[in-house]
């Protein structure tokens, strides 16, 4: 069978032929007892494929794709929350770190002292008024 | 309800209205995607993901393309996805899909059933990019151009694989549709 008119065959179920390409198709169609059984083949394989389609999932499909949507969610609801969580616990841990650290300080501070003295706890040194007068006489004397 | 309306209430927080969005396209999924895969476990778990895909991207969905349209590209890159790693795995281990094509009764042609497997298995020995223009232009039945879009190649490669994939699978089926 001639190549050619089998191309045009073909594309004649999926394509708009040219007005010439359609009228020699025709015409090789009414010659040829050969080409028009090809013609009927094409069309009944064409037509067994359309009508093989299976077109569901199993019974459960969509119950399976909604379970797995609720699981993202909750996972994603899950994540904040843990973030949070976490966040929380860290700050617990570090303000009673804080806080202890603190205790220390003060308790070191009555005990050296025999007060609570915030320059010791900041560590600032400590200088009392008559120093700092005694320093400012000496610098004006030079 | 239209499916925007679906879509909007869906992105509102109502999960379940999903729900009806699958019914409405699961079976254009199903088709794609058994058209490609063949009935099989691999089929149900590309379905699942097509659809779970299509949730994650809703807010993306601008509603340029039709949702069957969309959904449907969706399915056919992750079953070309699914075959290449098929492929992948068949050359560590050896596959079925060497082996000839299975008659599932004495005289198929009668039996609608077993026509209905012979011309599945038939699709499944045809190679993956000639079989998706099989399930999108007759299966799907949709037109040379809009294959052409969801598969992104140009309208002739869409043309004449078709014509290919017809001719091979004449080849194939062509003895057991004798007499019809």
């Amino acid at each position: 069978m001639n190549e050619k008119v089998l191309d045009l065959l073909y594309r004649s179920f999926d394509e708009e032929l040219s007005a010439a390409e359609r009228k020699y198709l025709n015409e090789m169609l009414h010659k040829s007892k050969k080409l028009r059984s090809e013609q009927q083949k094409i069309k009944l394989i064409r037509d067994s494929i359309a009508e093989s389609v299976e077109q569901s999932f199993s019974p459960t499909f969509s119950e399976q794709v909604m379970a797995r949507l609720r699981m993202k969610k909750q996972k994603q609801t899950n994540g904040i929350e843990d973030f949070l969580d976490s966040l929380w616990w860290a700050f617990k841990r570090l303000a009673l770190a804080g806080s202890i650290v603190t205790l220390l300080f003060i308790g070191l501070s009555v005990i050296q002292k025999g007060k609570i003295s915030i320059d010791s706890l900041l560590a600032l040194p400590q200088v009392n008024l008559e120093e700092t007068l005694e320093l400012t006489v000496l610098t004006e004397g030079n | 309800m239209t499916d925007q309306h679906i879509i909007s209430a869906v992105l509102s927080g109502e999960t379940e209205a999903f729900r009806e969005l699958m019914k409405r396209y699961e079976s254009r999924v199903a088709a794609t995607v058994i058209g490609m895969l063949g009935k099989c476990q691999e089929a149900e778990d590309v379905g699942q993901e097509t659809f779970i895909r299509f949730y994650n991207n809703l807010a993306n969905f601008r509603g340029e393309a039709r949702v069957a349209t969309y959904l449907t590209r969706i399915a056919i890159n992750l079953s070309l996805n699914e075959l290449k790693r098929r492929k992948r795995r068949s050359l560590f281990f050896w596959s079925e899909s060497d082996t000839d094509l299975e008659i599932p009764d004495q005289n198929p042609v009668k039996d609608y059933t077993g026509e209905k497997e012979l011309v599945q298995q038939a699709i499944q020995k045809l190679e993956p990019n000639f079989r998706s223009v099989v399930v999108l232009r007759l299966i799907d039945g949709l037109s040379t151009e809009e294959t052409a879009s969801i598969l992104n190649v140009p309208l002739g490669t869409v043309l004449s694989r078709l014509a290919r994939a017809q001719k091979k699978l004449k080849k194939i089926l062509a003895p057991y549709m004798e007499g019809r």
